[in-house]
């Protein structure tokens, strides 16, 4: 993998062939393992090699454009230079392309772990040995996976700017399947050792017995209980429908003329802070700016929406540090969200419930309505009937059709415990579980 | 690349592999994009990178590399082995794969235009002009066009003898309208959603596509929608046009009938199906005028390759035959599972890091006799709805819900008003069953599908569905 120097030596021929005035370098570097089991044996098990990734942005006379390739011997860079040269005499000079980013402060984070890293094939197939053990004495079938990686990101720019992270991450996931029941248990670090696969087991078992012989439940308003891989799904697409700032300028965000305004209740704070612990990400932009800590709902109230140089520009601010590729069409992006934390734990939420729906993950949720943010999805792997302050049986999994607005005005209690979980569409954010009451269920499906 | 092919085979079959393959790729992709006037990106992309697959010890293992070297394809041809003996240790018996015929065969996508080779600039004033038709009314607040060029050329070798070229080709173009005001904002998109039309083919498409002709009904359509009704909910008749029954056919017989769910294998992601091997032959999957085939050799279909990454030739076949159940999308490894000895030819990588696994092939639903206007005539109160806007859909593919960016209230055989957010949901058999109209072939259209995902590690494919404009009676709309 490369090290800051290696990355130094590559981005120094690309500076040195470019005939642009200004020139971007991202260098993406990476292994990455993954070992998938289904049905108690290994199915797929597959390894990237030290992957290269080398996207250079040219800037010359008002033009931009970008090339990207996995060579970087020296005629491959010189060839690619040419190209991208030839992309900008096809265009018309544009006015609003900034010059690009001078050198950077930012604090670096520790996120690798040389163990994570080397973590094997062998070592992964154990873990799940382990698993799929405890899955066939309770007559189950388990499926999941275990992955590790090691990633590089260099950015680099002609104005001097270069900054370096590496980063690991490991995943394990166990889906336990009986013949009417799921049960799901997941966790993500930066350290495979702080991964107990046989305490992840044994909490996914655990819900595929709880709900066998599920029973329906008619459509309508419950009160919900969210585990955080549940709650996680609201926080991805307020990420990606509301809370950057070119969306907000344009009008197209819930957010856009709200801010000042309560939208949710007052036990609702979101923030995105890629220093918080529990966080996986990296501590700059693809821009190479710094990203900082935003508070974009506090108790309730929209404040802030997050920033890239174009869109602060606009709006007489400065960059958040939340920019994607320059240039793109979606704008700046959240990607290290936190909901805060309340003083409840899952235990006593179930406790305090008369009647109640317990749900572990949403499944393929996706947008009805940007504005309202009104959300459907379904329930899955593990999805539990609350009666009398405990969980009394499984039922078969639900559709919701839901404001995400409403539904955070609507939290009753938030745990103190927090847990960095990944959404079904991808991005990992960091949730408390919700007790939500006037939950919209909009139908039932038959398992 | 022959040496290399032979170095990776001989390299894993020298290490204990009973079957290998190396597939070598190298990629160029282009990708425009204007929004409101401008360039929102312009990049070019060139890939190159091998992927070795082998079986050893009765068990799968994978590994690549994007360093395209002799030392490089001998340590991962090695590497992968290992992964396959790790893969060993927990398996309950060995892999088989059918037996199929060896090929050496060198195939390519047709196409009339390179749309590598057409200028730049001539790309940027089309989408340029569209932008400025679209922009032409000040409630249209973004304005986002775009074209995509991928050309993927591969070397395949396999250790039963198959040695095939292929060099694919695809493009794709499209744009949209956001209309914002009165609080909401509301998008009409051409001549489909999730960037337009893609297909197997060359920048004819471009020019086929009549993009500078739709683009004022695109903005027209944008402005009425925030003004338009709600979509009115209950139970009632449902046209779908002919892009959203594309994923209509996408999300709830594609995915279903893709063999490696049904037996689990995406059981820790996408999901599995309810269309179990008991149901095979057996399930009414919909009405008796339900007709959808399964074809790797349609013409401009996102999936018509020569031969699959199994190296099995390319195949027509259907899924639901007058009705019923007929038919699974396979790969050389589980077509065994369900007692049939020959591959579907279904199994795709994504690019030179992912491992080939089964991908829904091109599926269409043949065309029936009807004429969009006589079926609406027809119909006494529905919805026709258009464009799709969002998809949901439960583990099992059977519980959807589906948005669209558009409807059109029907009453009495006319359609009276355009109704926005209009939205649907239902049972995948009940809904299949539900079908009593299908319009003719003059109304049928091939729809490219271009982000499909699947796997862990995340693999996206490309595939097609051919539509026309077809009725649903008695359907949820109007979901709340």
């Amino acid at each position: 993998m490369l090290n800051p120097e290696a990355a130094q030596q590559i981005v120094k021929k690309i500076m040195l062939y470019s005939q642009a005035d200004q020139t971007e370098v991202i260098i993406q570097n990476y292994s990455k393992s993954l070992t998938r089991y289904a049905n108690n044996v290994i199915t797929q098990n597959v390894h990237e090699n030290e992957i290269m990734e080398v996207t250079i942005r040219v800037i010359k006379d008002g033009k931009t454009a970008r090339m990207t390739t996995t060579q970087v011997d020296d005629d491959s860079l010189k060839k690619v230079l040419r190209q991208a040269m030839v992309l900008l005499k096809n265009q018309k000079k544009d006015p609003k392309i900034l010059s690009l980013a001078s050198k950077q402060k930012y604090q670096p984070l520790d996120t690798y772990v040389e163990r994570t890293a080397k973590f094997s094939p062998l070592k992964r197939a154990q873990a799940i040995r382990n698993a799929v053990v405890e899955c066939t004495q309770n007559n189950l079938k388990g499926s999941g996976i275990f992955s590790n990686s090691n990633t590089v990101l260099a950015i680099a720019n002609s104005k001097k700017l270069f900054n370096y992270h590496r980063a690991t991450e490991a995943n394990f996931t166990l889906t336990a399947i009986g013949p009417d029941s799921n049960g799901w248990a997941g966790e993500t670090n930066k350290d495979v050792d702080r991964i107990d696969t046989r305490e992840i087991a044994k909490r996914a078992i655990e819900k595929a017995l709880k709900s066998k012989d599920p029973v329906s439940l008619p459509a309508g308003q419950y009160t919900v209980i969210l585990e955080p891989a549940a709650a996680v799904e609201f926080l991805l697409f307020m990420a990606f429908q509301g809370f950057g700032a070119l969306l907000y300028q344009e009008g197209r965000s819930f957010l856009s003329g709200k801010l000042g305004k309560k939208l949710m209740g007052y036990n609702i704070s979101i923030v995105d802070d890629v220093y918080h612990p529990q966080n996986l990400g990296m501590p700059f932009d693809f821009e190479g700016l710094p990203r900082q800590k935003v508070s974009l709902i506090e108790n309730g109230v929209a404040k802030r929406v997050v920033y890239d140089r174009l869109t602060a520009k606009k709006a007489k601010k400065q960059s958040t540090g939340h920019a994607l590729p320059q240039p793109n069409t979606h704008g700046p992006l959240p990607t290290n969200l936190i909901l805060m934390p309340g003083d409840s734990s899952l235990k006593e939420m179930i406790a305090s419930t008369k009647k109640g729906v317990l749900v572990t993950e949403f499944h393929y949720t996706n947008i009805i309505d940007p504005m309202k943010m009104t959300l459907t999805g379904m329930t899955r792997n593990g999805t539990f009937l609350i009666e009398n302050g405990t969980i009394s049986r499984g039922i078969k999994n639900m559709r919701f059709t839901e404001s995400v607005l409403k539904a955070l005005s609507n939290v009753e209690l938030l745990s103190k415990d927090l847990k960095l979980c990944n959404s079904f569409f991808g991005g990992g954010f960091v949730t408390p579980s919700l007790k939500i009451n006037n939950f919209n269920f909009s139908s039932g499906t038959k398992f | 690349m022959k040496d290399f092919i032979h170095l990776a085979l001989d390299t894993a079959t020298a290490r204990g592999a009973s079957y290998a393959d190396i597939r070598i790729i190298q990629e160029e992709h282009e990708d425009i994009q204007i929004k409101n006037g401008r360039i929102g990106s312009l990049d070019q992309a060139t890939t190159f990178g091998f992927g070795v697959r082998v079986i050893a010890d009765g068990a799968w293992g994978f590994a690549c590399s994007s360093k395209v070297e002799r030392s490089e394809i001998e340590k991962i041809s090695a590497l992968a082995v290992d992964i396959a003996h790790a893969s060993a240790s927990l398996k309950i018996e060995d892999i088989q794969l059918t037996r199929e015929n060896i090929y050496t065969d060198f195939w390519t996508t047709p196409y009339v235009i390179d749309p590598f080779r057409v200028p730049l600039e001539e790309k940027i004033n089309l989408l340029m002009i569209i932008d400025k038709i679209l922009r032409k009314d000040k409630r249209i607040k973004v304005a986002e066009s775009g074209m995509s060029f991928k050309r993927e050329h591969q070397w395949l070798g396999t250790s039963e003898g198959s040695l095939i070229e292929q060099i694919l080709l695809r493009s794709g173009a499209g744009y949209s309208a956001h209309a914002v005001g009165k609080g909401d904002t509301q998008v009409r998109s051409f001549p489909s959603s999730f960037r337009g039309q893609y297909a197997s083919m060359g920048y004819e498409l471009i020019n086929n596509l009549k993009l500078v002709e739709n683009a004022e009904r695109t903005r027209k359509e944008a402005i009425g929608l925030l003004s338009a009704k709600p979509c009115p909910s209950g139970k009632m008749d449902l046209i779908l046009g002919g892009d959203q029954l594309a994923l209509q056919i996408h999300e709830s017989v594609g995915h279903p009938t893709e063999l490696d769910r049904v037996f689990g294998a995406e059981e820790s992601f996408a999901g599995s199906s309810f269309a179990t091997p008991e149901k095979y032959k057996n399930l009414r999957y919909g009405s008796k005028i339900v007709n959808l085939v399964a074809d790797g050799t349609v013409p401009g279909g996102l999936a018509t390759v020569g031969y699959d990454d199994d190296a099995v030739r390319s195949q027509r076949w259907h899924i639901v035959k007058d009705g019923m159940f007929t038919g699974y999308q396979t790969n050389r490894e589980y077509a065994l599972k369900v007692g049939e000895n020959k591959s579907r030819s279904c199994c795709r990588a994504d690019g030179f890091t992912r491992i080939p696994m089964i991908r829904i092939n091109n599926l269409s639903l043949m065309p029936g006799t009807w004429k969009l206007d006589d079926l609406i005539k027809d119909t006494k109160h529905g919805i026709l709805m258009e464009t799709n806007k969002s998809w949901s859909i439960d583990q099992m593919r059977l519980n959807f819900q589906f948005g669209c960016e558009i409807g059109w209230e029907i009453k009495n055989g006319k359609k009276i008003r355009m109704v926005k957010n209009p939205t649907y949901q239902g049972i995948t058999p009940e809904f299949w069953g539900s079908c009593d109209a299908i319009c003719d072939n003059q109304h049928w259209t091939l729809w490219g599908v271009a982000n499909c995902g699947k796997g862990q590690p995340g693999q996206r494919a490309e595939m097609s569905h051919g539509t026309s404009p077809t009725r649903f009676r008695g359907v949820n709309v109007g979901i709340k």
